[in-house]
């Protein structure tokens, strides 16, 4: 006789929030969001010493601020990805794309705002916890396909991966309830297209 | 006033039979062994049928069993989903204070119930609730969900204790033990996420969210069910050997333990789906007579009690 389970609201359980009122301050900061324009860079370099001040030094010679960056090996060990995030207007990001390709330690630098990729982030976020906010926190995991990886006493520990803007919905969702400790990885990316740019070896 | 508990089968028909007796609206009642249920529970003074479905037929079927009809409403609808459709209707009018399934599939009575415009949904998760008398059958004990949550996420845990928490209320258990069934003891993730949902259910039992209850979780079905082992194992807790409710962290789990109950250990089972306004008997073609006649006993019993006893604070 089994069933799928029957959709329904969570009733009858006395607590101060509800993801209607969370919903409402997400509303209320998306609007401010959309006035950035962000870039997100996919750059090839060499995996050697003193890479990542070489191409930060590019980005802030034009007084542009790194929103987030994360760097890895790539499945040719001699060669990183960085996947860079800044804001700013289109005529200086170039700019600093263009003194940053000159680098000899760059292989290759991809504006991908302009083409479709992949984007993905990683987020670790550690709530504070009580009776009261133990249905939303859970509520709001299981909306946003969220996952609990430790709890404690007083903390609960969520790991959360998806894009950009899903990561800061779930923020905005529970960031009333008290989050203790945050950490992200910032946005790793890659091209939908077939030819990615391994193409070339350093 | 939550009256004594209900120890066993034979007290819970007792029990039954001293309240005011509910009306039970049998959808598509044309089944030879509903029907006799049905006809038992009235001979036995707990319920006033009133048999939606092929009157015709249901004529026929007490007329071969010899089952003494006279004075039972029938209402006339050969078709099966619109008998249940009719029974549930009933239970939304105020007519019916009980619902039972008869030759109908679950998913088309489950769906019945559902109806937003006729059924008995009143917004909060239906779940099955499956009574057992203890191993010492010193109590009764209950045990969910092992037909219709699937794999509930937290929340609706939550609402699956707060419906068995209804039942046991209803057998007369002021402050019941529930025990929330793991595996292991200890919270380990991301390997066992049910180890979580029980720990949180714990929390939210402690802080008195669930109403007058004592939860303890993840607890091993084993420390669930016996005193001697906990303490063997230390495991401490007022719940250890003592659990009037085991909460089940999936169906899997739910209804292997309900069927090796059943056919394993050749135990007698009553069961009931909560959660609408009125509860219903979904008693399967192969249970015993006895079986569905505790069912519906159940089913009376937590009729008279739509409510919890527990007012959520403010």
């Amino acid at each position: 006789m089994a069933l799928g389970a029957q959709d329904g609201p969570i009733t009858g359980l006395s607590i101060g929030y509800t993801i209607h009122d969370l919903n409402k301050q997400y509303q209320k900061h998306h609007h401010r969001e959309r006035l950035y324009m962000k870039h997100t860079l996919s750059c090839l370099v060499k995996n050697q010493r003193g890479v990542l001040a070489q191409v930060s030094e590019a980005f802030a010679a034009k007084g542009i601020n790194i929103e987030s960056l994360a760097v890895a090996e790539t499945e040719t060990p001699e060669i990183s990805r960085a996947t860079i995030v800044v804001s700013g207007d289109d005529t200086t990001v170039t700019e600093a794309e263009r003194q940053c390709e000159a680098l000899e330690v760059v292989v290759r630098l991809e504006d991908l705002a302009s083409e479709e990729f992949y984007a993905r982030e990683l987020m670790l976020v550690k709530l504070r916890v009580s009776p009261d906010t133990i249905p939303v926190i859970m509520q709001a995991a299981e909306l946003s396909q969220a996952r609990v990886i430790g709890m404690s006493d007083h903390t609960i520990t969520i790991e959360l991966s998806g894009e950009h803007h899903a990561l800061d919905g779930f923020l905005r969702l529970v960031r009333p309830l008290g989050i203790v400790a945050l950490a992200r990885s910032g946005l790793i990316a890659v091209s939908v297209d077939d030819e990615d740019t391994h193409g070339e070896q350093p | 006033m939550i009256p004594a508990p209900v120890r066993s089968f034979e007290e819970l028909l007792e029990r039954a039979r001293g309240t005011i007796r509910p009306r039970m609206a049998v959808a598509a009642a044309a089944e030879a062994a509903v029907l006799a249920s049905a006809a038992d529970a009235m001979k036995e003074g707990l319920i006033e049928p009133i048999l939606a479905g092929d009157v015709e037929r249901i004529q026929e079927l007490a007329a071969q069993q010899s089952l003494d009809l006279r004075g039972v409403e029938m209402l006339h609808h050969p078709n099966a989903v619109e008998a249940a459709a009719v029974a549930v209707r009933l239970v939304h009018e105020g007519r019916a204070e009980l619902v039972m399934k008869g030759l109908v599939t679950t998913k088309e009575f489950i769906r019945a119930i559902l109806n937003q415009e006729f059924g008995m949904r009143r917004g909060q998760p239906l779940s099955h609730v499956a009574a057992i008398e203890s191993a010492d059958q010193s109590r009764l004990m209950l045990l969910t969900d092992s037909g219709i949550n699937i794999r509930p996420r937290f929340n609706r845990k939550v609402a699956i204790v707060r419906n068995a928490l209804s039942v046991a209320n209803a057998l007369g258990i002021a402050v019941p033990k529930v025990a929330v069934i793991a595996a292991v003891e200890t919270v380990e993730l991301p390997a066992m996420p049910a180890t979580l949902d029980a720990a949180l259910l714990r929390r939210l039992g402690e802080s008195g969210k669930l109403g007058p209850c004592i939860v303890d979780g993840p607890l091993s079905m084993d420390n669930a069910l016996d005193s001697h082992t906990a303490e063997i194992k230390g495991r401490v807790s007022p719940v250890a050997g003592h659990a009037d409710i085991i909460v089940a962290p999936d169906i899997e789990t739910a209804n292997a333990v309900y069927k090796t109950i059943r056919y394993l250990a050749q135990r007698e089972i009553a069961s009931i789906v909560v959660g609408a306004a009125a509860p219903a008997v979904v008693s399967s073609r192969s249970d015993s007579a006895r079986s569905k006649l505790y069912s519906i006993a159940l089913g009376v019993l937590t009729s008279h009690r739509h409510e919890y006893s527990f007012t959520p604070q403010a």
